[in-house]
């Protein structure tokens, strides 16, 4: 066979494709790979342990193009603080910077000042990442703000965490505004409680994320106003801001971003239902909605109606109104749907059962709307009625109600459900089975999580019980589940139970429950499944810690740093 | 309306347009010259390796064109090729080697990484020394160099 090259530029794209430990061995291949792929090697420097010797890093600091260092971090703070000053400070290439690493752990004053020359050092920066530590924030503001005042006036990507910024440093963001595709903005602004005179314009932006930026929510609306380009909107605000969402909105007219496509609404910000109507008619076809504990109701899911074929993750938490048959309406509306996390689910959606007519009524009661409407049609009257009228939008789906319970899902593709599934307290095992029919749908699923919150769930009702006996035989067809959780304590499972767990779902990791109120039958569980043979995380839960709410915000707060960052591209 | 292209070796496949533009090469070129029922020489690539391109193209006629986008992390994975993919690059490394070629010649990205993903994938996990067999390629290091290297990359190596 004649030896086939490979020219340069494809050998260097294979380059990126590999992990330093692989590029090592490359390098010792032969001379021309090593002049080829050294520079690959040195390209990008994260906080991985260990560290180029400080020699290494002296010599090729040109060659470095990204630089992470992430509050992640375990690496040791010694080794790097002293690599730090003395290497990376020469690093004159950078396009990525990322600081999120937590100075506190460094020798502090001299570690910001040759972070702030690093930046000033490298003029050709496209991704700056700052954080600082909320109790030095005040300390250090002169430095940070030196350091973005003479930052690249073509940065792409910036994300500026518990910077404490003046009014004054915030005017230099009017200058970084035009090339900047995405920007996060967390705790920014200091308690100045100015406005300005206008917002900076956004002709690029694609991704935004807002959590406590400005002075006023007002204000972040006004920013997010001048991103035309918009795809990705993360926004949360904490209780203490005042004017809340719901009074800074009240006029919230309408405007276009034709190309949001994944939106999160966290935090206190209680949106309105005609706010969050209003917004959800406001974007392009969305593929990702994230509604936290803000108001859901008929305008809402009127305006949803438009997102239903795109739609592949929605998330519905906390959410004020929201009725178990708009969840049925939509999961039998989307069928893109992949993620879907909520906390009120229609049992009355699985109960096409014999012997359940008594319990079905008792639910529908639980669903009347009837004597809250007088009340919020009084509420809502101020509103414009520019998501049309109320009474129209209720009668509407007054026939979708009754409708909803009997039609079928087409969100057969799901992978992930996280539902609280709310079951009257004294409905028959034939309730849970009714459930176990319909999950059984769901083959894609490889998350599933079956809560109970009693905040949520009138106290007379009561989770599903995952047991053979009620039907738990019923979700064979979930080959692929790889991970179950489910709590309530009304939970009495047994071997058995276990047992055809471990028979039936080959992929499964995890199996989380507060199972049974005994410890000893949990550890017989447990040991059941270490005999087994299978490496199944088993936890039980006894206390809270598995709450919704926690793992709600967690997800929030990630977003932003880690991959997920422009979700638009990867879903 | 299909498209005629020529082979290094001279042989003539007709394909869809779609199919064809899957190459921006080819779109260029077919944008260039207008409607035309002219074959499009295509003088690097031999009618095998173009059978296995056209394969692929067929394939991925409807995919989405990708974005290029700047903001991009610059660390890519090699683990995310897809079913079909992994199969449709299972072939001898003399071939693997010339689709990487064509794709990069007709400027076919998806294909050009999936092709780098293959072969970054047979390097990983390789000694120097095997990957230098796998791709016959001649040590041209004096021991001592070689030493040295090493020295240097150390604490880059897995562990």
């Amino acid at each position: 066979m004649d030896k086939l090259e490979l020219p340069p530029e494809t050998l260097l794209h294979i380059g990126g494709f590999l992990e330093r430990g692989s590029l090592a061995n490359c390098i010792r291949v032969c001379k021309s790979w090593k002049t080829l792929l050294t520079p690959v090697l040195f390209q990008t420097i994260d906080d991985s342990h260990p560290q180029p010797p400080k020699d290494a890093i002296a010599r090729h600091a040109h060659l470095v193009r990204n630089l992470h260092f992430s509050t992640s971090s375990r690496f040791q703070s010694s080794v790097f603080a002293a690599s730090f000053t003395d290497g990376y400070s020469r690093c004159d290439n950078l396009k990525e910077l990322d600081l999120t690493f937590d100075f506190q752990r460094f020798e502090m004053d001299k570690d910001r000042l040759s972070a702030k020359d690093l930046i000033l050092k490298n003029q050709n920066l496209q991704k700056l990442y700052i954080y600082e530590q909320e109790e030095h924030r005040q300390e250090h503001r002169a430095c940070w703000s030196q350091a973005l005042a003479r930052c690249n006036r073509s940065l792409k990507v910036l994300s500026l965490t518990n910077l404490w910024l003046s009014a004054e440093d915030t005017l230099l963001l009017w200058e970084l505004a035009p090339s900047l595709q995405k920007l996060k903005l967390e705790t920014g602004i200091s308690t100045w409680s100015g406005s300005f005179a206008t917002s900076p314009q956004f002709p690029q932006l694609t991704s935004l994320c807002f959590k406590d930026a400005l002075p006023s929510v007002e204000q972040e609306l006004e920013w997010i106003k001048q991103c035309p380009n918009l795809r990705v909107l993360d926004w949360s605000s904490s209780r203490n801001r005042l004017p809340s969402a719901r009074e800074a909105f009240r006029n919230f007219g309408t405007y276009q971003w034709s190309y949001l496509q994944n939106v999160s609404i966290w935090g206190d910000t209680t949106w309105t239902d005609s706010q969050v109507a209003c917004l959800l008619r406001s974007c392009g076809p969305l593929k990702c909605l994230r509604v936290d504990r803000s108001e859901f109701w008929y305008r809402s899911l009127d305006a949803l109606e438009r997102h239903f074929e795109t739609l592949e993750t929605l998330q519905l938490t906390r959410g004020i109104n929201l009725r178990g048959w708009m969840i049925q309406w939509i999961m039998s509306s989307c069928p893109k749907l992949k993620t879907l996390i909520s906390e009120v689910f229609p049992a009355e959606a699985f109960i096409q059962c014999e012997g359940a007519e008594e319990a079905r009524r008792s639910l529908a009661d639980m669903d009347d709307e009837s004597d809250m409407t007088a009340a919020w049609q009084e509420e809502h009257d101020g509103e414009t009625d520019k998501n049309g009228n109320l009474k129209t939008i209720m009668a509407r789906f007054a026939s979708v109600r009754d409708h909803s319970r009997v039609r079928p899902w087409v969100c057969l593709n799901l992978e992930r459900l996280q539902v609280i599934v709310i079951i009257p307290y004294e409905a028959d095992k034939e309730w849970d089975k009714g459930v176990f029919r319909q999950l059984s749908r769901l083959t894609k699923l490889t998350d599933l999580e079956l809560h109970e919150e009693f905040t949520v769930i009138p106290p007379d009702s009561r989770p599903v019980r995952i047991d053979l006996k009620s039907g738990l035989g019923q979700l064979a067809p979930l080959r692929g589940l790889e991970n179950f959780m489910f709590d309530g304590s009304e939970q009495s499972m047994e071997r058995g139970d276990v047992q055809w767990i471990l028979d039936h779902w080959p992929k499964l990791k995890s199996i989380s429950s507060e199972f049974n109120v005994d410890a000893d039958i949990a550890a017989q569980l447990q040991s059941l499944v270490r005999n087994a043979g299978r490496d199944i995380f088993m936890t039980t839960c006894f206390g809270s810690d598995l709450e919704m709410d926690d793992s709600n915000s967690d997800e929030g707060n990630d977003d932003f740093d880690s991959d997920s960052w422009g979700e638009e591209e990867t879903s | 309306m299909p498209v005629t292209l020529t082979s290094l070796d001279n042989q003539e496949f007709k394909v869809d347009k779609e199919v064809a533009e899957r190459s921006i090469l080819i779109k260029n070129m077919i944008e260039d010259v207008g409607e035309s029922d002219a074959p499009i020489p295509l003088p690097n690539v031999s009618a095998a390796v173009l059978t296995k391109v056209i394969e692929y193209c067929e394939h991925h006629r409807n995919d989405p064109v990708q974005v290029q986008d700047e903001t991009d992390d610059p660390r890519k994975r090699s683990n995310d090729i897809e079913e079909w993919d992994m199969k449709f690059m299972q072939v001898d490394q003399e071939m693997l080697f010339e689709i990487i070629l064509a794709a990069n010649y007709l400027d076919i990205k998806p294909l050009l990484d999936v092709g780098c993903k293959t072969v970054a994938n047979i390097i990983k996990g390789k000694t120097p020394e095997e990957i230098r067999k796998a791709f016959n390629i001649v040590n041209d290091f004096t021991p001592e160099e070689e030493a040295q290297i090493k020295k240097e990359n150390e604490w880059a190596e897995d562990r």
